[in-house]
């Protein structure tokens, strides 16, 4: 057999909800009460909560190599420290084991706050910066053009599942910005177009950092090691206040019922939990059209069929994965076929198609990248040999002149003999 | 116009005259000479039959396309190197006796068709 190459995250198999270990890191133990109702709603999901103190001397993340905690909630933007640390490094190597952390800070977010977000891949704005909006900011009792309710989260099932509630997101805090070329950050809630960043009170002389379409409120990234980190810029988004607010107008008039904030930063949370847009394969086979038994090489021209079993986790449960954007590689150092995979509604991605006229040591890819998704990266080879000297047609129609003209060669030839020798 | 009704017709007058002196010195050839010639032709003309159908055809199979063509042109070539050896007018080949030549023809005749039939498919 020629080695599997399966390359799937870890953490595709160990996404049970059940009794995982939640760090909540807080600078402030109001916060515990203030956000009790996210607190509450994680418990219910099945998660052991505590509760720990940012700056506790006596925190422990590992003990002997071995994580306490299955995933952070870091709700302390003012902490300077983690634990006895004065830096973050225990956090990202917490990240590269590929476990979940979800941060939410505001404008007064601390260097170490700042550096951790860099780390993660985002540019938090400068510090006292407040996301505001002159034109369409939330009337409450205090006008307070920093509180801002945006609608422009990322239209993705996989990241906010059947969150289509049209109720925005109450927002106060600062706002990030993430590389252009970053390829695995995404975007999850967008500022409004007529907000910006800045310090609140000062008067705008350079460019602000401009919200729309450039700053995230709401920003995640699913690293290499599999783990996913969301960077909230409001740790007020997950706070009681916010997510009981039974109605509010805008300053340009509009009405609405309620806030969106206690369904979104639910969906956010089992999204960055690996609750859900997890994906997993089984099953992957490949076979000479027809058969079921997987040969170790085809020979080119062969006819061949490949197929595979995609599962999504949808509460805790694997389901048929449905999309028609799966694609499949037949690569020898170039893909030489590159085709979608169909699929019969029941998970399984099928194609057939003939192996091409080159042999050589040959792999099937699947490259799988889609925002909210665990990324799916298979390869397995498999050896293409060319025909073997008896595996070529013989007596072909089309060389029969040429055996004619061989033969009737050899009878000039034996003709020849008599010819030439009978005459003198 | 005059000058070249004149060329053609000297052309044809020059052409006409070159046949002749052919015809009339290859009648002093010997039979056995002759008899050469006529299979060195036909080589020939196999040979070139070969390659036209393979123009309309395509080279598939390429390998019963090589070893027809290669027989026909080698066959030529064998039966040129022995019509030069035991043509009595040459003084190349003048030690070399004829019944020799022959054998040597029959060796590499039989080695040619060896390699074609191996390779004909």
């Amino acid at each position: 057999m020629f080695p599997v190459l399966l390359l799937l995250l870890s953490t595709a198999f160990t996404c049970q909800a059940s009794s995982q270990k939640v760090l909540v890191l807080l600078d402030d133990f109001k916060t515990r009460s203030t956000h009790s109702l996210y607190f509450n709603d994680l418990i219910s999901r099945g998660y052991e909560i505590s509760f720990k103190s940012a700056s506790d001397k006596k925190l422990q993340l590992k003990d002997w190599d071995e994580w306490l905690y299955d995933k952070i909630v870091l709700f302390a933007p003012t902490a300077t420290g983690l634990g006895a640390n004065s830096d973050h490094t225990t956090l990202l190597e917490f990240i590269d084991a590929g476990k979940d952390v979800l941060v939410a800070v505001d404008s007064s977010a601390s260097e170490l706050m700042r550096s951790l977000a860099a780390d993660i891949g985002f540019d938090l704005d400068a510090r006292g910066a407040s996301v505001t909006d002159h034109v369409d900011y939330v009337k409450f009792a205090m006008a307070d053009h920093t509180l801002i309710a945006s609608e422009e989260f990322m239209q993705s099932s996989a990241i906010l599942g059947n969150f289509t509630d049209s109720a925005p997101i109450l927002f106060k805090g600062a706002a990030a910005t993430m590389s252009p070329e970053s390829t695995l950050g995404i975007s999850i809630l967008g500022a409004p177009e007529t907000a910006f960043s800045h310090l609140p009170g000062k008067p705008v002389t350079d460019n602000p950092l401009v919200a729309n379409g450039y700053a995230s409120l709401v920003a995640a990234i699913q690293a290499r090691s599999g783990a996913r980190i969301v960077l909230a810029g409001s740790v007020d988004m997950f706070s009681n206040a916010y997510f009981t607010t039974a109605g509010f107008e805008t300053a340009s008039g509009k009405r609405f019922d309620k806030a969106g904030n206690r369904a979104f930063c639910d969906e956010v949370t089992k999204w960055a939990f690996h609750e859900r847009g997890v994906l997993r394969v089984t099953n992957v086979h490949h076979s000479h059209a027809g058969e079921q038994e997987q040969p170790d090489w085809y020979r080119v021209s062969d006819d061949l069929e490949f197929g595979l079993d995609i599962f999504e986790l949808v509460g805790g449960v694997w389901q048929p994965f449905k999309a028609d954007d799966v694609q499949v590689e037949f690569v020898m150092l170039d893909p030489y076929i590159r085709t979608k995979l169909q699929h019969n509604e029941q998970g399984h991605f099928y194609t057939a198609f003939k192996v091409p006229d080159v042999y050589g040591v040959y792999k099937f890819v699947i490259n799988y990248h889609r925002a909210g998704y665990t990324p799916l990266e298979l390869a397995k080879t498999v050896s293409v040999r060319p025909f073997r000297h008896n595996e070529f047609e013989r007596f072909l129609v089309a060389a029969y002149p040429y055996y004619m003209s061989v033969f009737s060669t050899m009878a000039a030839f034996f003709v020849f003999g008599f010819a030439f020798l009978y005459h003198k | 116009m005059d000058s070249v009704t004149n060329r053609i017709h000297d052309f044809k007058s020059n052409a006409s005259i070159i046949v002749k002196s052919f015809n009339s010195e290859y009648k002093k050839t010997p039979l056995r000479i002759k008899v050469i010639d006529a299979f060195i032709v036909y080589a020939l003309l196999t040979a070139a039959i070969q390659f036209l159908y393979m123009l309309c055809v395509g080279t598939f199979p390429f390998n019963s396309f090589l070893s027809g063509f290669f027989c026909s042109l080698g066959f030529f070539v064998l039966s040129v190197s022995l019509r030069m050896q035991v043509d009595p007018s040459s003084t190349e080949f003048k030690g070399l006796l004829p019944e020799r030549a022959y054998a040597d023809f029959v060796f590499c005749g039989c080695l040619l068709f060896l390699v074609v039939w191996n390779f004909m498919g």
